[in-house]
C-alpha cells in the first residue's frame, strides 16, 4: 500500500485553487435552494472547508470516478440533511473532470455513465421525485456514501460498523470518515459509538464535527450541552484534533492532516473538530440559516450572490429581479446561473487542470488489493448447499425426546456448528456477532464457541484476538443495530 | 441493506433473546409481548421472522431462512426449558417441518365434525396445547392445531402445501393461541373472529407483570386450564361465529 501520506496535498500553493472551489459549491448550493425552496443551507455552507479540505487534501484516498472501489477509503455524511453541499462539491469535482475529458479525450479523466454522475445540471433535481433526494442516500450517483442518513447522529453506529468491517477483514488501513455536527453528536447512540469504536480498536476511524453551536431551535446547544468536542471525546479514549478557524484553509487542512499521520499504535480513533458559522456567507446566521431558503429571487438571495459577481466579474440572469414565476423559466433561470458560476473555470484554466488532475491522483492511489485481507470474497457460503440443507443437519444440533432444553440452547449448537463449517471450509467466519453484555445470556455466544474439533473463534479483543466472531460490546442496544448494518 | 442501494450484502440474524412472558422471573421491565411485533413492522420481502418454540426448531428453521435471498431474519427466542416432544407418539409433525413455516400438531380427527383451527405459537403456550391433546380426545375436542412458527416461510411453500396444512375454509373457521399479544399474530388472524376468540398474552388489553413461570401464564390466561377452556368456547360457539361471518 501506499506510504500513508504520501499523498497530502502540500499547503499554501492549493489553497486559492480551494477557495475558488469553494465560492463555486456556495453558489451552487444556494442556487439549487433557491430554485427548490426547500433544503438546508446553514449546515450545507458551515462544512465546505471540511469537506473540500478532506476530499482534495489527501486525507482521504476515494477515486471521484468510481466511489465503489474496494480500497477507497468510505465517507459517511451522518450529518445527512446537509446532503446540498456535498451534491454542489461534486459537481465541481465531475465539472472538472467532464471539461477535461471533452478537451483531451484522455480515459484518465473520464467519468462513468450518466447514471452514476453527479451533474451541476442534476442539482435542479434537487428534492424531486427521481431527483436528488433530500436526504443522503447510498446509491445510484451518490454511492459516494456509505450510509443512507438523515436522522442525526445516527450515521455514526453505521460509521463503527464500516470501520469495524474493515479493520476486522485486514483491511484496516482503509479510512472511514464521517461527518456530524455538534448538534448530531447528541443522540444516545453517540455515546455508544464513542465507546464501541474505542473498545474495538478502530484506529480507522474518523469523526469530523462541525461545530458551529447551532441546530434548528433559537438557543446554542453551548447553553444546554457542557462542554467542547474535547471533551466530547477525549473521555472516551479517542484522539482529538481541531481548529478555532475550521473556515480557514491553514487550520482545516492541518487539523485533518494531523488526525491521519499522526502515529496510533494503540489503534485508538480519531475525531477533529471545526468551528464554524453556521450560514457562513448566507446573510442568516446560526439556527436561522438552518433550514430554510430566503424566499425565491428574494433581496437577501441576491445580496448572496453579490459578492461573488463582483469577485469573479460573472454576472447573474435576473439579479435583483424577483421573477420568474413559471417553474420551467425558474429552472431555466438556474440552470443558466449555475452554467454562469462555472464560469470561474472558464477564466482559470489552471484551476480545472488542478483540480482534474488531482482527482485523478487521488483516484490513483486508491490501492488495488491488499494481502493482509484474510477474507477471500470470491467465494460466497451463502452459495453453498450445505449451508441450506435442513435434512443433512447434524444429529448433535438436537435434542432428544423428553429432554429438557430452552430454544435459546438449540440456537448456540447452530451458531457454533454454522461458523465452524464455514470455518473449516472458507477459512473464514460467517457471522460476527454482538449483543449488550449478553452474549452468553443470549447464546449468541455459539458463533464463536468450537464445534466438534473445530476451534472457535472466540471473543473478539482488539489486540489479542482480532479474529475473535463475539465483539466485546457493552449495553450499547442502540449502536448494535446500526454496527451490524 | 437499504431498499434502492446498488449494493446489497450479506445477512442479519436479529436475535430477540428472551422474548415474551417465559421471562417471568425479571418481570415486565425485562420483556414484551407488544414490543416483539417490531421485527414485522417491514415490507414483505423484506425479512423472514422465526419463532421456534423448542429447541429443535432452531437449526432446520434458520437453514430455510439463509436459504432466500431475504437479508434480515428475526429470530425470536425464549428463556425457559422445555420438554422435548416425543413427535412421532404424538402423531405430529417431525421439528423439520417447521422449516416450512407452519405444520400440523394435530389433524382433525376423522369420524368428528371438524370443530376449527388454531394456530399456536410460543414456548409455553406450545408446549402446553401438547400437554392438552389427551384431554382434546378425551372431550372430542376436534380442532385442527397448527404450529405457526414463521409466516413467511409458511408462505413460500407450494400451494398444495399450504392448502393441506391450512386450507381456506380452516383460515374462515380459525383463531390462534400466542404467548404475546394479538397484534403481534396479524399473519395468522384469519378472519374478523379471530381476535375475539384468541388466547393470548393480552386478553385484558394489558402488559403482564411478573413473578414464576407459571404465575405469569395463569395471569396471562394461558395456563393449560385457561387453554382448554379457550378451546372449549371456540368449539362451543362454533355455529354462531359461522353465522356471524356470513355476509348475507
Ligand atoms: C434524531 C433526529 N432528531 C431530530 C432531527 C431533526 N433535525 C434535523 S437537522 C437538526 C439540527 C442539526 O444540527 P447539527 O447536528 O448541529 O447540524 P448542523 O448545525 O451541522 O447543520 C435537527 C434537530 C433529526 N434529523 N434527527
Ligand atoms: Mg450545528
Amino acid at each position: 500500500m501506499t506510504n500513508k501520506t504520501s499523498k497530502l496535498q502540500s499547503t499554501a500553493d492549493v489553497f486559492p485553487k480551494w477557495e475558488k472551489i469553494k465560492d463555486m459549491t456556495d453558489q451552487l448550493i444556494d442556487m439549487m435552494l433557491n430554485l427548490r425552496q426547500s433544503g438546508h443551507p446553514g449546515g450545507s455552507r458551515s462544512k465546505v472547508h471540511m469537506l473540500v479540505a478532506l476530499f482534495l487534501g489527501g486525507a482521504m484516498r476515494w477515486d471521484v470516478r468510481n466511489p465503489q472501489k474496494r480500497f477507497g477509503d468510505k465517507f459517511i455524511l451522518s450529518a445527512g440533511h446537509v446532503v446540498p453541499g456535498m451534491y454542489a462539491l461534486l459537481a465541481v469535482f465531475n465539472e472538472a473532470l467532464r471539461r477535461k475529458y471533452a478537451e483531451t479525450g484522455d480515459e484518465r479523466y473520464k467519468l462513468a455513465g450518466e447514471d452514476r454522475v453527479l451533474t451541476w445540471e442534476d442539482l435542479l433535481t434537487l428534492r424531486n421525485k427521481g431527483g436528488l433526494p433530500g436526504h443522503a442516500e447510498m446509491a445510484g450517483k451518490t454511492n459516494i456514501f456509505k450510509a443512507n442518513t438523515g436522522p442525526s447522529g445516527h450515521g455514526m453506529p453505521v460509521a463503527v460498523g464500516e470501520a469495524m468491517a474493515l479493520k476486522y477483514a485486514g483491511a484496516g488501513d482503509v479510512r472511514v470518515f464521517a461527518v456530524e455536527g455538534e448538534g448530531g453528536l447528541t443522540p444516545g447512540a453517540t455515546h455508544e459509538s464513542l465507546n464501541s469504536a474505542y473498545g474495538l480498536g478502530l484506529g480507522n476511524l474518523h469523526f469530523l464535527v462541525d461545530w458551529n453551536d447551532f441546530g434548528i431551535d433559537n438557543r446554542p446547544f453551548s447553553s444546554v450541552v457542557y462542554g467542547t468536542p474535547k471533551d466530547w471525546f477525549a473521555p472516551h479514549g479517542w484522539r482529538v484534533y481541531g481548529t478555532e478557524e475550521g473556515s480557514e484553509w491553514a487550520g482545516t487542512h492541518s487539523a485533518l492532516t494531523e488526525m491521519i499521520s499522526d502515529e496510533n499504535p494503540e489503534g485508538t480513533p480519531a475525531m477533529a473538530w471545526f468551528k464554524t458559522r453556521k450560514g457562513r456567507g448566507y446573510g442568516v446566521y446560526d439556527n436561522k440559516s438552518h433550514g430554510a431558503a430566503h424566499k425565491f429571487n428574494s433581496a437577501p438571495y441576491w445580496e448572496t450572490k453579490k459578492e461573488f459577481m463582483d469577485k469573479y466579474s460573472i454576472r447573474f440572469e435576473g439579479y435583483n429581479e424577483d421573477g420568474p414565476v413559471d417553474k420551467a423559466a425558474r429552472t431555466e433561470q438556474a440552470r443558466v446561473n449555475m452554467d454562469r458560476v462555472f464560469q470561474v473555470f472558464d477564466q482559470d484554466a489552471e484551476l480545472v487542470n488542478y483540480l482534474a488532475d488531482r482527482l485523478v491522483e487521488l483516484g490513483a492511489a486508491v490501492p488495488e488489493d491488499d494481502e493482509r485481507v484474510w477474507i477471500d470474497t470470491s467465494k460466497n457460503p451463502l452459495d453453498d448447499s450445505v449451508l441450506t440443507d435442513i435434512q443433512g443437519l447434524p444429529d448433535e444440533l438436537f435434542a432428544k425426546p423428553g429432554e429438557v432444553a430452552p430454544n435459546r440452547g438449540g440456537f448456540s449448537k447452530y451458531a457454533a456448528w454454522l461458523n465452524g463449517y464455514v470455518k473449516q471450509n472458507y477459512g473464514r467466519p460467517l457471522f460476527l456477532a454482538m449483543s449488550a453484555d449478553l452474549a452468553d445470556s443470549t447464546n449468541i455466544s455459539g458463533f464463536g464457541k468450537p464445534s466438534g474439533e473445530i476451534e472457535g473463534y472466540g471473543f473478539y479483543d482488539r489486540d489479542k484476538n482480532t479474529k475473535g466472531v463475539m465483539l466485546p460490546q457493552a449495553f450499547t442496544e442502540f449502536a448494535n443495530a446500526g454496527i451490524c448494518t | 441493506m437499504a431498499q434502492d442501494a446498488d449494493v446489497k450484502l450479506g445477512k442479519v440474524l436479529w436475535v430477540a433473546g428472551h422474548s415474551g412472558p417465559e421471562t417471568a422471573e425479571d418481570s415486565r421491565t425485562h420483556f414484551g409481548i407488544y414490543s416483539p411485533a417490531v421485527t414485522q413492522l417491514f415490507p414483505k420481502g423484506k425479512v423472514i421472522n422465526l419463532y421456534p418454540w423448542e429447541h429443535n426448531e432452531v437449526a432446520p428453521m434458520i437453514t430455510a431462512a439463509m436459504a432466500t435471498d431475504v437479508a434480515l431474519i428475526a429470530l425470536h427466542l425464549t428463556r425457559p426449558g422445555v420438554v422435548i416432544p416425543d413427535r412421532k407418539k404424538l402423531g405430529m409433525a417431525s421439528h423439520f417441518e417447521a422449516a416450512k413455516g407452519a405444520y400440523l400438531i394435530r389433524d382433525y380427527k376423522s369420524g368428528l365434525p371438524k370443530m376449527g383451527t388454531i394456530f399456536v405459537q410460543g414456548t409455553a403456550t406450545t408446549a402446553n396445547v401438547i400437554n392438552l391433546l389427551p384431554e382434546l380426545d378425551k372431550r372430542d375436542l376436534n380442532v385442527k392445531l397448527v404450529a405457526a412458527v414463521s409466516p413467511q416461510l409458511f408462505a413460500m411453500q407450494s400451494e398444495a402445501y399450504q392448502q393441506e396444512t391450512v386450507s381456506d375454509a380452516d383460515w374462515l373457521d380459525s383463531t390462534f393461541i400466542t404467548n404475546a399479544s394479538a397484534v403481534a399474530m396479524q399473519d395468522w388472524t384469519g378472519n374478523r373472529l379471530s381476535v375475539e376468540y384468541s388466547m393470548t398474552a393480552d386478553w385484558d388489553d394489558n402488559w403482564r407483570s411478573g413473578g414464576s413461570l407459571d404465575e405469569v401464564l395463569e395471569e396471562a390466561h394461558l395456563s393449560e386450564r385457561w387453554l382448554l377452556e379457550g378451546i372449549e368456547r371456540f368449539v362451543n360457539d362454533r355455529e354462531s361465529r359461522i353465522n356471524r361471518q356470513k355476509i348475507i
